[in-house]
Protein backbone atom coordinates (compact mmCIF):
# COMPACT_ATOMS: atom_id res chain seq x y z
CA UNK A 1 0.00 0.00 0.00
CA UNK A 2 1.11 3.55 -0.51
CA UNK A 3 0.37 6.92 0.62
CA UNK A 4 -2.13 7.48 -2.60
CA UNK A 5 -4.67 5.01 -1.04
CA UNK A 6 -3.77 6.11 2.48
CA UNK A 7 -7.03 8.32 2.54
CA UNK A 8 -9.43 5.46 1.35
CA UNK A 9 -8.03 3.74 3.50
CA UNK A 10 -8.10 5.74 6.72
CA UNK A 11 -11.32 6.49 5.83
CA UNK A 12 -12.31 2.96 6.34
CA UNK A 13 -10.56 2.32 9.29
CA UNK A 14 -12.28 4.85 10.67
CA UNK A 15 -15.52 2.99 10.23
CA UNK A 16 -13.98 -0.29 11.28
CA UNK A 17 -14.66 -1.28 7.09
CA UNK A 18 -11.11 -2.77 6.53
CA UNK A 19 -10.74 -6.38 6.07
CA UNK A 20 -7.89 -7.88 8.57
CA UNK A 21 -5.18 -8.09 5.90
CA UNK A 22 -6.18 -4.84 4.72
CA UNK A 23 -5.91 -3.24 8.39
CA UNK A 24 -2.22 -5.00 9.03
CA UNK A 25 -1.64 -3.09 5.90
CA UNK A 26 -2.57 0.24 6.76
CA UNK A 27 -1.25 0.04 10.01
CA UNK A 28 1.82 -0.58 8.82
CA UNK A 29 2.16 1.94 6.64
CA UNK A 30 1.16 4.39 9.02
CA UNK A 31 3.72 3.28 11.55
CA UNK A 32 6.08 4.10 8.78
CA UNK A 33 4.72 7.08 7.13
CA UNK A 34 4.65 10.44 9.04
CA UNK A 35 2.65 12.47 6.41
CA UNK A 36 0.02 9.94 6.27
CA UNK A 37 0.00 9.45 9.83
CA UNK A 38 -0.95 13.08 10.81
CA UNK A 39 -3.55 13.00 7.89
CA UNK A 40 -4.77 10.12 9.42
CA UNK A 41 -4.69 11.82 12.93
CA UNK A 42 -6.70 14.75 11.54
CA UNK A 43 -9.36 12.92 9.61
CA UNK A 44 -9.53 10.96 12.56
CA UNK A 45 -10.26 14.47 14.68
CA UNK A 46 -12.43 16.13 11.84
CA UNK A 47 -14.47 12.62 11.85
CA UNK A 48 -14.59 12.88 16.05
CA UNK A 49 -15.53 16.60 16.05
CA UNK A 50 -18.60 15.73 13.37
CA UNK A 51 -19.75 13.15 15.76
CA UNK A 52 -19.86 15.10 18.63
CA UNK A 53 -22.08 17.93 17.00
CA UNK A 54 -25.13 18.60 18.66
CA UNK A 55 -28.68 17.94 17.50
CA UNK A 56 -30.94 20.62 16.98
CA UNK A 57 -34.47 20.76 18.15
CA UNK A 58 -37.20 21.16 15.41
CA UNK A 59 -39.17 24.07 16.62
CA UNK A 60 -41.99 23.84 19.55
CA UNK A 61 -45.07 23.95 16.83
CA UNK A 62 -43.77 21.53 14.49
CA UNK A 63 -46.23 18.46 15.65
CA UNK A 64 -49.10 20.82 15.52
CA UNK A 65 -48.15 22.24 12.28
CA UNK A 66 -47.51 18.89 10.75
CA UNK A 67 -50.84 17.67 12.09
CA UNK A 68 -52.68 20.07 10.28
CA UNK A 69 -50.92 19.74 6.78
CA UNK A 70 -51.65 15.97 7.32
CA UNK A 71 -55.17 16.72 7.85
CA UNK A 72 -55.45 18.88 4.42
CA UNK A 73 -53.65 16.24 2.29
CA UNK A 74 -56.21 13.39 4.22
CA UNK A 75 -58.79 15.69 2.60
CA UNK A 76 -57.04 16.20 -1.16
CA UNK A 77 -56.01 12.46 -0.89
CA UNK A 78 -59.89 11.18 -0.96
CA UNK A 79 -60.41 13.71 -3.83
CA UNK A 80 -57.54 12.42 -5.76
CA UNK A 81 -58.89 8.34 -5.42
CA UNK A 82 -61.84 9.87 -6.69
CA UNK A 83 -60.50 11.90 -9.39
CA UNK A 84 -58.77 8.88 -9.88
CA UNK A 85 -61.72 6.41 -10.28
CA UNK A 86 -63.37 9.18 -12.53
CA UNK A 87 -60.49 8.47 -14.67
CA UNK A 88 -60.28 4.51 -14.11
CA UNK A 89 -64.20 5.23 -15.20
CA UNK A 90 -64.21 7.36 -18.58
CA UNK A 91 -61.21 4.51 -19.96
CA UNK A 92 -63.50 1.80 -19.42
CA UNK A 93 -65.89 4.45 -21.62
CA UNK A 94 -64.33 5.47 -23.87
CA UNK A 95 -62.69 0.94 -24.20
CA UNK A 96 -67.12 0.48 -24.41
CA UNK A 97 -67.23 3.96 -26.80
CA UNK A 98 -64.49 2.10 -29.81
CA UNK A 99 -66.05 -1.61 -29.34
CA UNK A 100 -69.28 0.24 -30.20
CA UNK A 101 -67.93 2.00 -33.07
CA UNK A 102 -66.09 -0.76 -34.71
CA UNK A 103 -69.26 -3.50 -34.07
CA UNK A 104 -70.94 -0.63 -36.28
CA UNK A 105 -68.45 -0.59 -38.70
CA UNK A 106 -68.94 -4.32 -38.78
CA UNK A 107 -72.49 -4.35 -39.18
CA UNK A 108 -71.97 -1.55 -41.83
CA UNK A 109 -70.27 -3.79 -44.10
CA UNK A 110 -72.40 -7.06 -43.16
CA UNK A 111 -75.93 -4.64 -43.62
CA UNK A 112 -74.50 -3.71 -47.06
CA UNK A 113 -74.63 -7.50 -48.00
CA UNK A 114 -77.89 -8.23 -46.44
CA UNK A 115 -79.73 -5.00 -47.19
CA UNK A 116 -81.05 -6.47 -50.25
CA UNK A 117 -82.60 -9.33 -48.60
CA UNK A 118 -84.49 -7.67 -45.97
CA UNK A 119 -86.19 -5.04 -48.50
CA UNK A 120 -89.36 -6.87 -48.50
CA UNK A 121 -92.67 -7.17 -46.91
CA UNK A 122 -92.26 -4.03 -44.42
CA UNK A 123 -96.01 -2.36 -44.94
CA UNK A 124 -97.27 -4.08 -42.00
CA UNK A 125 -94.14 -3.44 -39.55
CA UNK A 126 -94.42 -0.05 -40.12
CA UNK A 127 -97.07 0.53 -37.98
CA UNK A 128 -95.32 -1.57 -35.10
CA UNK A 129 -93.09 1.05 -35.39
CA UNK A 130 -95.11 4.07 -34.80
CA UNK A 131 -96.67 2.70 -31.90
CA UNK A 132 -92.87 2.24 -30.50
CA UNK A 133 -92.19 5.84 -31.55
CA UNK A 134 -95.43 6.69 -29.49
CA UNK A 135 -94.15 4.60 -26.19
CA UNK A 136 -90.53 6.36 -26.27
CA UNK A 137 -91.96 9.71 -26.46
CA UNK A 138 -93.86 9.05 -23.49
CA UNK A 139 -91.31 7.23 -21.87
CA UNK A 140 -89.34 10.44 -21.92
CA UNK A 141 -92.04 13.09 -20.83
CA UNK A 142 -91.76 10.84 -17.94
CA UNK A 143 -88.38 10.88 -17.05
CA UNK A 144 -88.41 13.96 -17.97
CA UNK A 145 -90.54 14.80 -15.31
CA UNK A 146 -88.78 13.19 -13.05
CA UNK A 147 -85.61 14.09 -13.38
CA UNK A 148 -85.80 17.62 -13.41
CA UNK A 149 -83.88 19.56 -15.83
CA UNK A 150 -80.92 16.75 -16.28
CA UNK A 151 -78.61 17.46 -19.17
CA UNK A 152 -77.97 14.20 -19.81
CA UNK A 153 -81.87 14.30 -21.17
CA UNK A 154 -81.30 15.85 -24.47
CA UNK A 155 -78.81 13.35 -25.09
CA UNK A 156 -80.90 10.16 -23.99
CA UNK A 157 -83.88 11.51 -26.41
CA UNK A 158 -81.85 12.28 -29.00
CA UNK A 159 -80.39 8.77 -29.20
CA UNK A 160 -83.75 7.00 -28.87
CA UNK A 161 -85.07 8.34 -31.42
CA UNK A 162 -83.32 6.93 -34.17
CA UNK A 163 -83.03 3.56 -32.28
CA UNK A 164 -86.34 2.45 -33.16
CA UNK A 165 -85.29 2.55 -36.65
CA UNK A 166 -82.85 -0.33 -36.18
CA UNK A 167 -83.80 -3.53 -37.59
CA UNK A 168 -84.33 -6.40 -35.77
CA UNK A 169 -81.12 -8.43 -36.17
CA UNK A 170 -79.61 -10.59 -33.68
CA UNK A 171 -75.79 -8.62 -34.21
CA UNK A 172 -77.90 -5.06 -33.53
CA UNK A 173 -79.38 -6.83 -30.43
CA UNK A 174 -75.79 -7.23 -29.09
CA UNK A 175 -74.92 -3.63 -30.30
CA UNK A 176 -77.89 -2.51 -28.46
CA UNK A 177 -76.62 -4.43 -24.87
CA UNK A 178 -73.20 -2.72 -25.47
CA UNK A 179 -74.53 0.39 -25.98
CA UNK A 180 -76.79 -0.08 -22.23
CA UNK A 181 -73.14 -1.36 -20.70
CA UNK A 182 -71.73 1.99 -21.78
CA UNK A 183 -75.09 4.00 -20.53
CA UNK A 184 -74.64 2.64 -16.87
CA UNK A 185 -71.24 2.99 -16.40
CA UNK A 186 -71.21 6.76 -17.69
CA UNK A 187 -74.05 6.98 -15.39
CA UNK A 188 -72.12 5.91 -12.42
CA UNK A 189 -69.93 8.07 -13.53
CA UNK A 190 -71.48 10.88 -13.11
CA UNK A 191 -72.80 9.35 -10.32
CA UNK A 192 -76.72 9.83 -12.16
CA UNK A 193 -77.86 6.41 -10.54
CA UNK A 194 -81.44 6.84 -9.90
CA UNK A 195 -84.90 5.18 -10.70
CA UNK A 196 -85.04 6.64 -13.90
CA UNK A 197 -81.83 4.56 -15.35
CA UNK A 198 -83.80 1.32 -15.19
CA UNK A 199 -86.88 2.99 -16.95
CA UNK A 200 -84.06 3.87 -19.74
CA UNK A 201 -82.84 0.34 -19.73
CA UNK A 202 -85.81 -1.46 -19.98
CA UNK A 203 -86.83 1.28 -22.61
CA UNK A 204 -84.05 0.83 -24.47
CA UNK A 205 -84.68 -2.86 -24.07
CA UNK A 206 -88.33 -2.89 -25.72
CA UNK A 207 -87.54 -0.29 -28.48
CA UNK A 208 -84.90 -2.92 -29.50
CA UNK A 209 -86.60 -6.04 -29.65
CA UNK A 210 -89.73 -4.44 -30.99
CA UNK A 211 -88.06 -2.89 -33.67
CA UNK A 212 -88.87 -3.62 -37.01
CA UNK A 213 -86.82 -3.76 -39.78
CA UNK A 214 -86.26 -0.95 -42.09
CA UNK A 215 -85.85 0.38 -45.28
CA UNK A 216 -83.00 2.87 -44.78
CA UNK A 217 -81.01 0.21 -43.63
CA UNK A 218 -77.75 1.82 -44.90
CA UNK A 219 -78.39 4.98 -43.25
CA UNK A 220 -78.86 3.38 -39.77
CA UNK A 221 -75.21 2.73 -38.80
CA UNK A 222 -74.07 5.74 -39.58
CA UNK A 223 -76.60 8.02 -37.29
CA UNK A 224 -75.78 5.30 -34.65
CA UNK A 225 -72.45 6.17 -35.16
CA UNK A 226 -72.65 9.83 -34.89
CA UNK A 227 -74.85 9.76 -32.16
CA UNK A 228 -72.71 7.55 -30.22
CA UNK A 229 -69.93 10.01 -30.48
CA UNK A 230 -71.82 12.73 -29.40
CA UNK A 231 -73.18 11.39 -26.34
CA UNK A 232 -69.98 10.78 -25.45
CA UNK A 233 -68.01 13.97 -25.83
CA UNK A 234 -71.23 15.08 -24.13
CA UNK A 235 -70.64 12.95 -21.31
CA UNK A 236 -67.13 14.00 -21.28
CA UNK A 237 -67.77 17.63 -21.24
CA UNK A 238 -70.05 17.45 -18.80
CA UNK A 239 -68.18 15.27 -16.15
CA UNK A 240 -65.26 17.93 -16.89
CA UNK A 241 -67.44 20.77 -15.71
CA UNK A 242 -68.38 18.46 -12.81
CA UNK A 243 -65.27 18.22 -11.77
CA UNK B 1 -39.60 -3.64 12.05
CA UNK B 2 -42.03 -4.54 15.00
CA UNK B 3 -45.44 -5.99 14.73
CA UNK B 4 -46.43 -2.85 16.46
CA UNK B 5 -44.75 -0.77 13.63
CA UNK B 6 -46.02 -3.00 11.30
CA UNK B 7 -49.81 -2.43 12.23
CA UNK B 8 -48.76 1.56 12.17
CA UNK B 9 -48.10 1.13 8.75
CA UNK B 10 -51.26 -0.95 7.82
CA UNK B 11 -53.20 1.95 9.65
CA UNK B 12 -51.59 4.58 7.91
CA UNK B 13 -51.91 2.79 4.27
CA UNK B 14 -55.60 3.00 5.32
CA UNK B 15 -55.15 6.95 6.04
CA UNK B 16 -55.22 7.24 9.27
CA UNK B 17 -53.85 10.23 10.62
CA UNK B 18 -52.85 9.57 14.14
CA UNK B 19 -51.52 6.03 13.12
CA UNK B 20 -48.88 7.90 11.09
CA UNK B 21 -47.87 10.57 13.70
CA UNK B 22 -46.98 7.83 16.12
CA UNK B 23 -45.42 5.92 13.29
CA UNK B 24 -42.79 8.96 12.66
CA UNK B 25 -42.25 10.01 16.05
CA UNK B 26 -39.57 8.57 16.77
CA UNK B 27 -37.92 9.66 13.19
CA UNK B 28 -38.53 12.72 13.04
CA UNK B 29 -36.42 14.56 14.69
CA UNK B 30 -33.59 12.78 13.01
CA UNK B 31 -35.57 13.92 9.97
CA UNK B 32 -35.00 17.70 10.99
CA UNK B 33 -31.40 17.13 11.66
CA UNK B 34 -30.48 15.37 8.31
CA UNK B 35 -32.59 18.53 6.30
CA UNK B 36 -31.33 21.28 9.12
CA UNK B 37 -27.29 20.14 8.18
CA UNK B 38 -28.26 19.88 4.43
CA UNK B 39 -29.83 23.31 4.44
CA UNK B 40 -27.92 25.18 7.39
CA UNK B 41 -31.21 26.96 8.72
CA UNK B 42 -33.82 25.70 10.82
CA UNK B 43 -36.71 27.70 8.75
CA UNK B 44 -35.93 26.15 5.88
CA UNK B 45 -34.98 22.64 7.45
CA UNK B 46 -38.85 23.01 9.28
CA UNK B 47 -40.28 23.64 5.67
CA UNK B 48 -38.48 20.84 3.99
CA UNK B 49 -38.95 18.33 6.97
CA UNK B 50 -42.75 18.63 7.03
CA UNK B 51 -42.85 18.51 3.08
CA UNK B 52 -41.37 15.47 3.25
CA UNK B 53 -43.31 14.25 5.52
CA UNK B 54 -46.54 14.75 3.95
CA UNK B 55 -44.92 13.39 1.14
CA UNK B 56 -44.18 10.34 3.12
CA UNK B 57 -47.71 10.00 3.77
CA UNK B 58 -49.49 10.48 0.48
CA UNK B 59 -46.81 7.94 -0.93
CA UNK B 60 -47.22 5.15 2.04
CA UNK B 61 -49.00 2.90 0.37
CA UNK B 62 -46.13 2.39 -2.41
CA UNK B 63 -43.96 1.32 0.66
CA UNK B 64 -43.52 -2.42 0.10
CA UNK B 65 -40.84 -3.13 3.26
CA UNK B 66 -38.07 -3.54 0.52
CA UNK B 67 -35.89 -1.27 3.45
CA UNK B 68 -37.07 -0.58 6.49
CA UNK B 69 -39.26 1.89 7.38
CA UNK B 70 -36.68 4.34 8.46
CA UNK B 71 -34.82 3.87 5.54
CA UNK B 72 -37.60 4.86 2.99
CA UNK B 73 -38.34 7.80 5.16
CA UNK B 74 -35.29 9.42 5.23
CA UNK B 75 -34.80 8.66 1.88
CA UNK B 76 -38.39 11.17 1.03
CA UNK B 77 -36.24 13.48 3.30
CA UNK B 78 -33.15 13.35 1.43
CA UNK B 79 -35.06 13.77 -1.63
CA UNK B 80 -37.26 16.79 -0.66
CA UNK B 81 -33.55 18.69 0.47
CA UNK B 82 -32.04 17.96 -3.19
CA UNK B 83 -35.27 19.50 -4.51
CA UNK B 84 -35.35 22.12 -2.49
CA UNK B 85 -31.90 23.17 -3.02
CA UNK B 86 -32.89 22.75 -6.65
CA UNK B 87 -35.84 25.00 -6.59
CA UNK B 88 -33.70 27.55 -4.97
CA UNK B 89 -30.27 27.19 -6.43
CA UNK B 90 -27.99 30.48 -5.75
CA UNK B 91 -25.36 30.74 -8.48
CA UNK B 92 -22.61 29.96 -5.78
CA UNK B 93 -24.25 27.17 -4.19
CA UNK B 94 -23.11 23.80 -6.63
CA UNK B 95 -19.17 22.99 -6.04
CA UNK B 96 -17.02 20.29 -6.16
CA UNK B 97 -14.48 21.14 -3.63
CA UNK B 98 -15.58 24.84 -3.65
CA UNK B 99 -17.03 27.41 -5.93
CA UNK B 100 -16.68 31.04 -5.02
CA UNK B 101 -18.58 33.49 -7.33
CA UNK B 102 -16.48 36.96 -8.19
CA UNK B 103 -17.90 39.72 -10.92
CA UNK B 104 -16.34 37.86 -13.59
CA UNK B 105 -18.39 34.90 -12.44
CA UNK B 106 -17.75 31.68 -10.82
CA UNK B 107 -14.47 29.75 -10.25
CA UNK B 108 -13.29 26.66 -8.62
CA UNK B 109 -10.84 26.32 -5.93
CA UNK B 110 -9.51 22.49 -6.38
CA UNK B 111 -8.69 21.73 -2.82
CA UNK B 112 -5.26 20.00 -2.92
CA UNK B 113 -5.05 17.36 -0.24
CA UNK B 114 -1.64 17.22 1.59
CA UNK B 115 0.37 16.40 -0.87
CA UNK B 116 2.51 19.91 -1.59
CA UNK B 117 2.24 20.93 2.05
CA UNK B 118 2.93 19.08 5.14
CA UNK B 119 0.14 18.45 7.64
CA UNK B 120 0.04 19.67 11.02
CA UNK B 121 -1.38 18.14 13.62
CA UNK B 122 -5.21 19.69 14.15
CA UNK B 123 -6.15 20.95 17.26
CA UNK B 124 -9.15 19.21 18.31
CA UNK B 125 -11.17 21.87 20.08
CA UNK B 126 -10.43 24.39 17.13
CA UNK B 127 -11.52 22.34 14.60
CA UNK B 128 -14.79 21.02 16.69
CA UNK B 129 -15.68 25.01 16.27
CA UNK B 130 -15.22 24.87 13.09
CA UNK B 131 -17.22 21.63 11.70
CA UNK B 132 -20.54 23.11 11.37
CA UNK B 133 -19.52 25.71 9.71
CA UNK B 134 -17.32 23.97 7.23
CA UNK B 135 -19.38 21.04 6.58
CA UNK B 136 -21.39 24.05 4.78
CA UNK B 137 -19.09 24.82 2.31
CA UNK B 138 -19.18 21.35 1.48
CA UNK B 139 -20.74 20.15 -2.25
CA UNK B 140 -23.99 18.53 -1.29
CA UNK B 141 -23.29 15.20 -2.60
CA UNK B 142 -20.23 15.24 0.43
CA UNK B 143 -22.94 16.75 2.69
CA UNK B 144 -24.83 14.10 2.46
CA UNK B 145 -22.90 11.12 3.22
CA UNK B 146 -21.01 13.25 5.81
CA UNK B 147 -24.37 14.25 7.40
CA UNK B 148 -25.86 10.25 6.78
CA UNK B 149 -22.92 8.55 8.31
CA UNK B 150 -20.94 11.01 11.14
CA UNK B 151 -23.70 13.09 12.31
CA UNK B 152 -26.39 10.26 11.88
CA UNK B 153 -24.64 7.33 12.16
CA UNK B 154 -26.19 5.14 9.67
CA UNK B 155 -24.18 2.13 8.39
CA UNK B 156 -23.02 1.79 4.89
CA UNK B 157 -25.76 0.11 3.51
CA UNK B 158 -28.36 1.90 5.53
CA UNK B 159 -26.58 4.95 3.34
CA UNK B 160 -26.30 3.34 0.05
CA UNK B 161 -30.39 2.59 0.67
CA UNK B 162 -30.84 6.00 1.32
CA UNK B 163 -29.05 7.25 -1.75
CA UNK B 164 -29.71 4.71 -3.97
CA UNK B 165 -26.20 3.50 -5.05
CA UNK B 166 -23.89 0.83 -4.72
CA UNK B 167 -22.10 0.42 -1.60
CA UNK B 168 -18.76 0.74 -2.70
CA UNK B 169 -19.82 4.32 -4.14
CA UNK B 170 -20.81 5.11 -0.72
CA UNK B 171 -17.38 4.14 0.58
CA UNK B 172 -15.05 6.05 -1.93
CA UNK B 173 -17.57 9.07 -1.90
CA UNK B 174 -17.34 9.15 2.36
CA UNK B 175 -14.01 8.85 2.27
CA UNK B 176 -13.27 11.83 -0.46
CA UNK B 177 -16.38 13.60 1.52
CA UNK B 178 -14.19 13.60 4.75
CA UNK B 179 -10.55 14.32 3.44
CA UNK B 180 -12.43 17.11 1.51
CA UNK B 181 -13.87 18.68 4.88
CA UNK B 182 -10.58 18.22 6.39
CA UNK B 183 -9.22 20.29 4.04
CA UNK B 184 -11.69 23.42 3.93
CA UNK B 185 -11.00 22.98 8.10
CA UNK B 186 -7.09 23.25 7.47
CA UNK B 187 -7.53 25.83 5.28
CA UNK B 188 -9.33 27.60 7.34
CA UNK B 189 -7.23 26.90 10.60
CA UNK B 190 -4.14 28.39 8.23
CA UNK B 191 -6.24 31.45 7.58
CA UNK B 192 -6.84 32.13 11.45
CA UNK B 193 -2.95 31.32 12.22
CA UNK B 194 -1.85 33.81 9.44
CA UNK B 195 -4.31 36.48 10.81
CA UNK B 196 -2.81 35.72 14.12
CA UNK B 197 0.51 36.25 12.78
CA UNK B 198 -0.12 39.28 10.92
CA UNK B 199 -1.17 41.08 13.78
Amino acid sequence: MDCKNCETYSSAYIDNMLSEEEELKFKNHIRECKSCNIAFENLKIVVESTNMLEKVEPPADFSGELHKKLQDAKKCKSKSVLFNKGKMLSGIAATLLILVLSLSLVNNFLNCKKGVEFYSGTSDMEQGEESTNVDIASDNAEKRAMDGADDKEPIMALRMAPEDEISEDTSREMQGNTVKNGEVNSEEDTGLIGESDSNEKSAINESIQNLPDDKNLSRVPGLILALILIAGIAISVYKTIRR
Amino acid sequence: MGSQEVSLIRQSKAGDIESFERLIAKYQKKAFNIAYHMLGNPEDANDVTQEALIKAYKGIKNFRGRSSFSTWLYTIVNNTCIDFIRKNRKANIIYLDREYETEEGVYKIQLNSNEDTPEQLFEKREVQRLVRESIGELGYDYRKVIILRDIEDFSYKEIAQILNCPEGTVKSRISRARNSLKAIIGEKLKDREEGQHGL
